[in-house]
């Protein structure tokens, strides 16, 4: 491929969605950007070897341990650390990168988290849900620590 | 037996389960909301530290919490959270594949900061002014950014992790006539996380 073809296809993409997103991103609704001790992600019924630079999907289920923590990045920028003893799910996770709007609602039914919302909360009042036992939270772009199932 | 499994009940209903949310100042200082939707009900928290506690017979409570505390307890949680994403430009001189004096200083810093994130998502898109033509502006604008790739690779960031993408002319920062020299222009936009 020449140069320039080369550059009108970025171009093409480019134009399509604003800015190519990156490698990981394309398959993923997230990246594990750390880990440590324990920690598992179920996809499907079945677990998944875990490792940094995992693309995480809509739907997983991601399980710490007593030593266990995971930081995860998602593609509108929202970033989420979860502790350990903890069980989050990715319920529902749609981001448009042209308009940066979407919807994110996501599960922690025991544990805690640490979160910094992005784009998809800035989008729309209420676009990121967070869902415990026994709350249900609006976020409205913001910073906050979630603790459930005490 | 069916005693014992409905004494059971009993002791596990009388044993609540309870969830707490507590809103964090933004990096920038400022602070957000968080609503907490029940019944077609919502009750806003939107103050640094303001905590709202639910349980599962409805009861909802919230208060203000010291920020050391809050900070403390959940210290892990916090010290966890995956590096901030980051948008930087960097910029060109006029017609040229090198980077102003400026652009050039803060580079390796830049580049370092990026290599040291743990599975790191680059995103390069080149700029050029107007001076030429679209089609000369096309190239010149992807081989900035291709420029800045290879830095970043030499900085030891592998190149699965890095998108690179040339507007030409198309986003300019500062809009002008065609023809027309104007260094914010000339840019690579970095975006990474």
């Amino acid at each position: 491929m020449t140069l320039p073809s080369l550059a009108r296809l970025l171009l093409a993409l480019c134009l399509a969605g604003s800015v190519v997103p990156a490698a990981a991103v394309i398959d993923g609704v997230a990246t594990v950007k750390s880990l440590k001790g324990d920690v598992r992600i179920q996809r499907g019924g079945r677990e998944l070897p875990v490792a940094v630079g995992t693309a995480l999907l809509q739907e997983d289920t991601i399980v710490t341990g007593s030593d266990g923590s995971a930081g995860l990045t998602f593609a509108d920028n929202t970033l989420i650390s979860l502790g350990a003893r903890s069980r989050f799910v990715i319920d529902r996770f749609r981001f448009d990168r042209t308009s940066n709007g979407g919807e994110f609602q996501s599960t922690l039914s025991k544990g805690r988290m640490a979160v910094v919302s992005g784009k998809i909360a800035k989008s729309q009042i209420d676009a990121m849900k967070v869902r415990t036992p026994t709350s249900l939270l609006g976020v409205r772009g913001t910073e906050f620590v979630v603790e459930a199932g005490r | 037996m069916k005693l014992r499994a409905a004494l059971l009940v009993v002791l596990l209903a009388g044993c609540a389960t309870h969830d707490r949310v507590i809103l964090l100042p933004n990096s920038d200082g400022g602070v957000g909301k968080i609503a907490i939707l029940r019944d077609g009900q919502e009750t806003v928290i939107g103050e640094p530290y303001a905590s709202a506690n639910t349980d599962d017979r409805g009861h909802l409570d919230s208060a203000i919490l010291e920020a050391a505390d809050v900070r403390k307890e959940f210290d892990a949680e916090l010290a966890g959270l995956p590096a901030r994403p980051v948008t930087r430009n960097l910029y060109f001189r006029a017609d040229s594949t090198l980077l102003t004096a400026e652009s050039e200083a803060e580079a390796t810093a830049i580049f370092n900061e990026l290599a040291a994130r743990s599975a790191v998502e680059i995103v390069l898109v080149g700029h050029s002014d107007t001076q030429g033509s679209e089609r000369h502006n096309d190239q010149l604008s992807l081989t900035r950014a291709m420029l800045v790739r290879a830095r970043l690779i030499a900085t030891g960031i592998s190149a699965f992790n890095i998108s690179v993408a040339g507007m030409g002319e198309r986003s300019p920062i500062v809009p002008t006539p065609d023809g027309v020299d104007e260094p914010r222009n000339r840019r690579v936009e970095l975006h990474a996380r």
